[in-house]
């Protein structure tokens, strides 16, 4: 089969390109459909983007051989050299542009602002001041520890500090965490890369031409220029595509607006030298908040799938190409500078955090404690901190900093992301572990039911004796209301699984009674969107509930 | 016979609350009137096609919490009516009051802290508004308070 398809690349990229890059994209996508079918069936036991990082990592820990080197270029062509060694500038574009970008839209959508307006101060100084000041502790460790140039390890210090949104986002979303942690730690991966790019800019820049010195006017400049201009680019185009959005109901035409906005959003900010992440951030932010508010559930349906789609592909292929970018023999190597960044880079995170975190406490924000542990260990770095290293090709002693930043990315994703799964059920903080623990209490109470009715068949049978029958619906009465007097809050999760299913059932009734020509198809879909609006409104009210819950657990 | 008003809700801690008003209305000699208030929680941000759906359900959902807890109440020999109301919470809870000529109006307290949502301090300002402007006392039933984080 492998052979097959190799073969198949090989002869397509001597007689038609495109089937080429066709028979890539199918090899990327048959490789991470394999990793998440082995993950779906529990054959691996590790989060999705870890095994993708690990899949890339083992193909190219086998690049040496030469069979492989061969199909290494075979499968990333576009973005190899002559050497089969991924080229760092293509693929920083590639990467920032055509991968990064829809996925912190997608990210950014599911933002929205009113939620994230209640935690801005928090967001602001972690993101800011956090990442200006983790920049300079960076720097100034791996200077004194590796004995890189000073500047050359603020640059570094810049391009590893700010969080990673598509990392972040990928991990917190299998994580099944709260939805205020979950927003503390996305919005901080989103917001922060306009601070992290202007402090990289600067002190690329002083390292490019260090007679120059450092202007701070100039400085404020890049910032306003780099922040202030992607945030504008993106505000004014999100919000030029909302006003067209709320004017259809064509679920196409606004699936594709949205799509156009995410890639437009990045060319138009980056073509004006604004910070194209940015503008994706406030776009999708802006049309999650205000385009989409009233769309059908039609064209909220085609939206969650489009963008879930694309997700799944475009995380796919960024943890890939960072296994596949990743050479071991690089690390080791560098073993040595790796292990002080990873050092630095967890001292300069945990200083940040917990400083920032109690700042914001002071000024009126309290954050639990137990959500800054998972700030800081849940600070994983991952394709923006690499697409900004492999920008550095060409610099003098830009090769050890890339090997730091590759390590740095490897550490993050690998030990902290398969980590911190553990910490978060450790500080009781799952979602998805206590939702677990609820519905086994419900299975628990719909075991003990069924158990009385299969004793009850059995004596209507004569199969059991009236006492014998008495003392055992006796005792599983008594099991049933047990469970319900230790659980109380069972009573509310069972009324809400009853309406559920009598809604589907009135769901079914309908269709039933539209297929036997009792009613017509005009009646037929009034009823039916009642209904389907009545489930939706459940999501509603599920997530008021599990609001009033959560706020009970963060006081 | 006098008449005990019972602002309740669904889930976990409104059961306590709940068993309390039928202790008291076994002890008074009194009848008992369950009332939950439909307030959608105006913090959701809401698809407004979806607003008249929610608000249907909430009703079932809220008629299906005080038939639970009226059965609960008749079988501990209490005589209990039960409704619905939709609005602020404070306005509906008053007109009960009035409507009913009670004599008590009983709440639930909350387990966060002050400065939190839901605080103490919140529960106790209400229940003194509440006895400002309609003359009759508040009891408030206090959960166990859980440890901090």
């Amino acid at each position: 089969m492998v052979d097959i398809l190799l073969n198949t690349i090989f002869l397509a990229e001597e007689e038609a390109p495109l089937l080429r890059i066709e028979l890539i994209f199918l090899t990327i996508i048959l490789i991470a459909t394999v990793i998440a079918i082995a993950i779906r069936t529990r054959r691996v036991k590790l989060p999705y983007t870890v095994a993708l990082v690990l899949a890339g990592l083992a193909l190219s820990a086998m690049a040496d051989l030469p069979l492989l080197a061969d199909v290494r270029r075979q499968i990333f062509p576009a973005l190899t050299d002559a050497e089969g060694l991924v080229s760092g500038p293509i693929l920083e574009e590639f990467l920032l542009a055509m991968l990064v970008a829809p996925l912190i839209f997608e990210a950014a959508l599911h933002v929205k602002w009113r939620d994230l307006r209640k935690d801005l101060l928090p967001i602001l100084l972690l993101a800011a001041p956090g990442v200006l000041i983790a920049s300079f502790i960076v720097g100034w460790i791996v200077h004194t520890t590796a004995g890189t140039a000073l500047v050359l390890a603020i640059t570094f210090g810049a391009l590893i500090s700010a969080t990673d949104p598509v990392a972040v986002i990928a991990f917190f979303r299998s994580l099944g965490v709260s939805k205020r942690l979950a927003l503390l730690v996305e919005g901080e991966s989103l917001l922060n890369d306009g601070i992290a790019v202007v402090i990289f800019v600067i002190a690329l820049g002083l390292v490019r031409e260090p007679e120059a010195g450092f202007n701070f006017a100039e400085a404020a400049g890049i910032f306003i220029q780099e922040a202030g201009g992607g945030i504008l680019v993106g505000l004014a185009l999100g919000a030029l595509t909302s006003l067209i959005l709320v004017r259809i109901d064509d679920y196409l035409i606004e699936t594709t607006l949205t799509m156009t906005l995410a890639f437009g959003a990045y060319v138009a900010a980056a073509s004006v030298h604004a910070s194209g992440i940015l503008a994706v951030v406030a776009a999708g932010i802006y049309v999650g908040s205000y385009g989409l508010k009233n769309i059908s559930p039609t064209t909220r349906i085609a939206l969650d799938n489009f963008w879930e789609f694309l997700s799944f592909i475009a995380n796919s292929i960024v943890f890939l190409l960072i296994g596949l970018r990743i050479e071991l023999f690089e690390l080791a190597e560098n073993a040595l500078p790796i292990l002080y960044a990873i050092l630095a880079i967890l001292l300069s995170r945990g200083l940040v955090v917990y400083f920032m975190t109690w700042l914001s406490g002071k000024l009126g924000n309290w954050i639990p404690v137990s959500f800054r542990h998972i700030m800081f260990w849940g600070g994983l770095r991952g394709a923006v901190s690499l697409a900004l290293a492999l920008s550095l090709e060409g610099i003098p002693g830009a090769g050890p900093i890339q090997a730091m930043t590759f390590g740095v990315v490897l550490f993050t994703l690998v030990a902290q992301g398969l980590s911190i799964e553990v910490l978060i059920k450790r500080l009781g903080l799952s979602e998805i572990a206590k939702k677990s623990e609820a519905q086994r209490r419900i299975a628990s109470l719909f075991i003990a039911r069924a158990e009385k009715q299969g004793l009850a068949r059995l004596h209507r049978e004569g199969l059991v004796a009236d006492i014998l029958y008495q003392a055992l619906s006796d005792s599983a009465d008594r099991s049933v209301n047990q469970i319900l007097a230790k659980h109380p809050e069972l009573e509310q999760q069972l009324l809400i699984q009853i309406r559920r299913e009598m809604l589907y059932t009135a769901r079914a009734t309908l269709a039933e009674i539209y297929r036997r020509n009792m009613i017509s198809e005009e009646v037929y879909e009034q009823e039916l969107k009642e209904v389907d609006h009545r489930i939706q409104a459940w999501e509603a009210i599920e997530a008021s509930f599990d609001r009033n819950e959560a706020r009970k657990m963060e006081g | 016979m006098g008449t005990i008003v019972c602002a309740t809700r669904s889930g976990e801690a409104s059961r306590p609350l709940q068993n309390r008003a039928v202790q008291l209305a076994l002890e008074r000699q009194a009848g008992l009137v369950f009332v939950y208030v439909v307030a959608p929680d105006t913090r959701l941000d809401l698809d407004e096609q979806l607003v008249p759906a929610i608000s249907h359900e909430l009703f079932w959902f809220a008629e299906a919490t005080l038939n639970i807890a009226k059965i609960r109440a008749r079988q501990a020999g209490v005589h209990v009516e039960t409704t619905v109301r939709r609005g602020a919470v404070e306005d509906e809870i008053e007109n009960v009051i009035r409507e009913y000529q009670a004599e008590l109006l009983v709440i639930g307290g909350s387990q966060a802290r002050a400065g939190q949502h839901f605080s103490e301090d919140g529960v106790e300002n209400f229940a003194r508004q509440m006895e400002a402007n309609t003359g009759v006392p508040v009891e408030i039933v206090r959960l166990t308070p859980e440890p901090a984080a």
